[in-house]
């Protein structure tokens, strides 16, 4: 566990301790069921972040997040991980809201110099994730990066499937399994893609983002490995890539030799033209999460899901949140 | 008046593509999950497009649509309501197995602003068509990348996905019109769609933040015009979750304005709900049991679609069905 833990433990006490009075109003319309797969336009009881960063100078590399409680009557304790894309490895601080609060803080305060992606879960006073009641939580991410993209990520909300606290989950537990299996939690997306992007000769940008989505929260991560993937143009030619992945976390710039592609993606995609992508990680049934961020204009968008996976599990240290 | 134009996008239909037909790996995507942007679909909501003729570098926008099946063509029958009348000008995409199009809506929508509707529909009489083989459920996707001056951002399209199989039932070559029905109901209707909204986090004005909200109202007939979205309810929540409840009316089919303290009204005004170096968030709700889309775009630093809250089954579109002119 990286050290800077204290610094937004502290920050998210501020806003414990100005817990409002409850508005009781709800919404109209039908309960969103919590059967419906993970998406960035619903609420859920687990939130990723699909990237944050904070550069040296946060002027130009910064990301502003934000974690919102959306149900007025009950307040949610909240334990957030921000990953390290590089190492796997986590830091992790809880947040307590008060009923129909919202928190925001800049990446910069609290992890600085670090890149990465965050996962935020609801859970009872010792720590351990909560059910389908707590699936009211949403956020989102505005980033701002070296490279010259910016844009806002909407958080990818996971929902509870089960009531109370995860079965197997205590106050002597040290540990819990975020399974998102379709049955404790929604499951993740086993392929993506990146739907329509234009070609760099004609001035536009595109960096991909892709996280794993495993491994143990309270060490380290699991690392991607390879992608694969097919890109096509807008005739509809097919060309297969793979590309290596080392960390947990991707980011990279689609541009000729990243992806590699026969011929290379800049003539696949060429002048006046489109094309697309669709990503798997390789390996197996693995799944992953992932954005895309555009320029010009500004724009990023978290990828729509193709497939899905049921295979997908996070290992997450249990601690009282101490609200 | 808005022409109903067509033929505009006649792309390579009759290229018949010779492509390998390698299954998706992983699970298939339940139809029934409720309507999303980060879904494939059979009917796709872009909560935006606009454009200035006179300056398309200042204001326009680039939206997308991809056909994810590897072994199908699809027609989609394109419906471009005009936010402030909500009269509809309709145009036909096909896009062949694998394709993806683009187009630019200074070049087929110039000076106009609204959003599009996008509906897959069969290559001969024009009907809603839905999930014919397993293996082309929900092909449909889309985004907008929207400039319009200090505000710009990515939105991908919502996307609803059909519950029935192949033609629409009750739509033949006889029929005129067909009702879109976002119900929820199997072998009748479509994925349901959002009641209320929720935009996630508003960071104040008075520390050069500022929010362009877009609404949809999402009822009427696509052959003659959108209905106006009519009163709306809701409410502000500042950083303490304190809540500042607001309506309004609107005599439009979109609402396109920058939240300020004349919008919406609430007491104390928003720059007091929201002082400076403090966050807060809003939620949206049609005072009408309708479907209600939208998103918001921050200054300098993109946009989203809106967080649906609930749901309802009592969306419907009346839908003109002709044959695809591609």
């Amino acid at each position: 566990m990286r050290l800077r833990t204290v610094l937004i433990a502290a920050t998210a006490t501020v806003a414990l301790a100005s817990l409002a009075p409850a508005a009781r109003a709800q919404d109209p319309g039908l309960a969103y069921p919590a059967t419906s797969e993970m998406s960035d336009t619903k609420l859920g009881s687990v939130l990723f972040f699909n990237l944050y960063s904070s550069g040296i100078d946060p002027s130009v590399d910064e990301t502003h997040f934000a974690i919102t409680n959306g149900d007025g009557t009950n307040a949610q304790r909240v334990r957030i991980f921000l990953v390290d894309g590089a190492t796997g490895s986590a830091l992790s601080t809880p947040l307590c809201l008060g009923p129909n609060q919202t928190f925001g803080l800049n990446a910069s305060q609290v992890d600085p110099g670090v890149r990465g992606w965050i996962i935020a879960v609801a859970v009872d006073v010792n720590g351990c994730p909560l059910g389908t009641e707590a699936n009211v939580l949403s956020g989102l991410a505005h980033v701002k990066l070296a490279e010259g993209f910016r844009g806002t990520l909407p958080a990818v909300a996971v929902s509870s499937l089960f009531s109370g606290t995860l079965p197997g989950c205590d106050a002597n537990s040290t540990t819990a399994a975020l399974s998102f299996n379709g049955v404790s939690f929604n499951r993740l997306p086993r392929l993506a893609s990146v739907d329509n992007f234009p070609s760099r000769a004609d001035g536009t940008r595109q960096l991909l983002v892709v996280n794993r989505i495993a491994g143990n929260l309270g060490t380290t991560t699991s690392s991607i490995g390879k992608i694969v993937g097919n890109l096509w143009d807008d005739a509809e030619s097919r060309h297969g890539y793979v590309m290596l992945a080392p960390a947990s976390q991707l980011v990279a710039e689609l541009m000729n030799g990243t992806p590699v592609t026969a011929p290379p993606m800049e003539t696949v995609v060429s002048a006046g033209r489109t094309g697309w992508t669709r990503i798997r990680i390789f390996g197996g049934d693995i799944a992953h999460l992932g954005a895309v961020l555009f320029t010009p204009p500004n724009g990023a968008m978290n990828l729509p899901t193709s497939t899905l996976s049921a295979a997908s599990s996070l290992t997450m240290p249990v601690s009282a949140p101490g609200c | 008046m808005l022409k109903r134009a067509r033929l505009l996008f006649l792309l390579a239909i009759v290229a018949a593509p010779k492509l390998s037909v390698a299954a998706e790996p992983g699970l298939v995507y339940p139809l029934a999950s409720e309507a999303s942007d980060q879904r494939r679909g059979n009917v796709l909501f872009y909560n935006l497009f606009t454009s200035k003729a006179a300056n398309p570098a200042a204001e326009d926008t680039r939206l997308t649509i991809t056909n994810h099946s590897e072994t199908s063509a699809n027609f989609v029958h394109l419906f471009f309501v005009d936010g402030t009348s909500g009269l509809v000008a309709s145009n036909f995409i096909c896009l062949t197995a694998a394709q993806t199009a683009s187009f630019r809506a200074s070049d087929v929508m110039p000076d106009f602003r609204g959003y599009l509707i996008a509906v897959s529909v069969d290559g001969v009489v024009g009907c809603p068509i839905g999930d014919t083989f397993q293996t082309n459920s929900n092909r449909l996707s889309g985004q907008a990348h929207v400039k319009s001056g200090k505000f710009q951002g990515t939105l991908p399209a919502v996307a609803a996905a059909a519950l029935f199989n192949g033609v629409q039932p009750g739509c033949d070559a006889n029929s005129v019109t067909s009702t879109l029905r976002f119900n929820g109901v199997n072998n009748d209707g479509y994925t349901r769609l959002p009641r209320s909204l929720g935009l996630d986090e508003i960071r104040s004005r008075t520390d050069g933040h500022a929010v362009l909200l877009v609404l949809n109202h999402i009822a009427g007939d696509l052959s003659g015009g959108l209905n106006p979205m009519g009163g709306v309810s809701g409410a502000l929540l500042g950083f303490t979750g304190a809540t500042f409840p607001f309506n309004f009316n609107v005599v439009k089919s979109q609402k396109f304005t920058q939240i300020s303290n004349s919008f919406p009204v609430t007491t104390p005004s928003f720059t007091t709900v929201i002082p400076s170096g403090t966050t807060g968030w809003a939620r949206f709700a049609n005072t009408s049991d309708v479907p209600l889309l939208g998103a918001a775009l921050f200054k300098g630093a993109g946009g989203v679609n809106l967080r649906s809250r609930t749901l309802t089954s009592n969306g419907t579109l009346v839908f003109p069905v002709e044959s695809p002119s591609c």
